[in-house]
């Protein structure tokens, strides 16, 4: 996946990052609904932090509300942090038998919690979701409705609040 | 920031900015090499690294590979590092017995010391070549 030079940096971003997502979703599916060995998620969790990154060197030109999908990644990360966290324990004290079974244990109630992370980041729809956010133009400020406009809404609500009161 | 803003421009703003934030990283772990300050420094090298392989085709390829290279060693080196705060940590929590923190503990520190001078050696290599500015130029970040 590269870049354009030729082209703005935004429109570099919105080219390239639903790509960078589709991407990234494919690989989460792989490494965390698979059977694969926990050493394998090694890959997806720097696959995390690359994504989560770059959407992070974009930020800029999309606001505030990119960070709404972020936080989902961030939570994500943190699930994958934690399971790395045990498989560098493992390693640390590969020697002490007596402490290895409760690292394993501690190891798969982590991966059981990354599983459960992963199945909300990627519940139904959430690729489309992110991959029309970030194809889309976020350099106009949405246009802000008249005055008229909120009041006329505000007293629609009002009646139909009284409505379901009698 | 405008949305019409060239490539090159943002590049090199944000690199500028990732590399800001890198050098005050490393001369805060510098001063203090715990685990919260080690932990910001990876994440500040991870970042970076990032913004040179995201925007490799804008930066000059023989400097950014050597700036690669330095910052995979740092990388190699503080993993060592964090291993061992990790596993402190872990052995510190109260559902471990004082038996398992004696017979670790020592052994860890020791071997956390070890990298940690071998931390501060590489940082006063880098300090000593002023890294940030040498990169800087070599990238040819001072573009805006």
């Amino acid at each position: 996946m590269k870049l354009k030079p030729s082209k703005s940096a935004s429109q570099n971003a919105r080219e390239l990052l639903p790509k960078m997502a589709r991407k990234y979703f494919e690989a989460g599916r792989k490494a965390i609904e698979g059977k694969r060995p926990p050493d394998e998620l090694h890959g997806f969790r720097l696959e995390t932090k690359r994504f989560r990154y770059t959407l992070e060197l974009f930020r800029p030109l999309y606001g505030p509300n990119l960070d709404r999908y972020l936080k989902g990644l961030r939570e994500l990360q943190g699930a994958l942090g934690k399971v790395s966290d045990y498989q560098a324990i493992q390693r640390v004290l590969s020697r002490d038998r007596e402490l290895k079974r409760q690292i394993e244990d501690a190891l798969k109630g982590k991966l059981k919690d990354l599983r459960h992370s992963w199945r909300a980041f990627d519940s139904e729809g959430q690729l489309k979701r992110w991959r029309t956010y970030l194809a889309g133009d976020h350099s106009k400020p949405r246009a802000k409705r008249s005055v008229g406009a909120v009041a006329r809404k505000a007293a629609v609500r009002g009646s139909v609040k009284a409505a379901r009161a009698r | 920031m405008t949305s019409n803003i060239s490539l090159q421009d943002y590049a090199i703003e944000q690199m500028n900015r990732l590399l800001t934030t890198l050098a005050f990283q490393v001369h805060r772990a510098a001063k203090k090499p715990g685990p919260d300050e080690i932990h910001d420094l990876r994440v500040s090298i991870r970042r970076f690294s990032q913004g040179l392989e995201l925007f490799s085709s804008l930066l000059p390829k023989s400097e950014s590979k050597k700036i690669r290279h330095a910052l995979k060693g740092m990388m190699r080196l503080t993993s060592s590092i964090r291993d061992r705060d990790i596993t402190l940590e872990f052995l510190a929590d109260s559902q471990h017995t004082s038996s398992r923190r004696l017979m670790h503990g020592p052994r860890l520190a020791r071997e956390r010391g070890t990298y940690q001078r071998q931390f501060a050696e590489m940082v006063r290599h880098w300090s000593a070549q002023d890294f940030s500015a040498k990169w800087r130029n070599g990238l040819s970040l001072r573009g805006v």
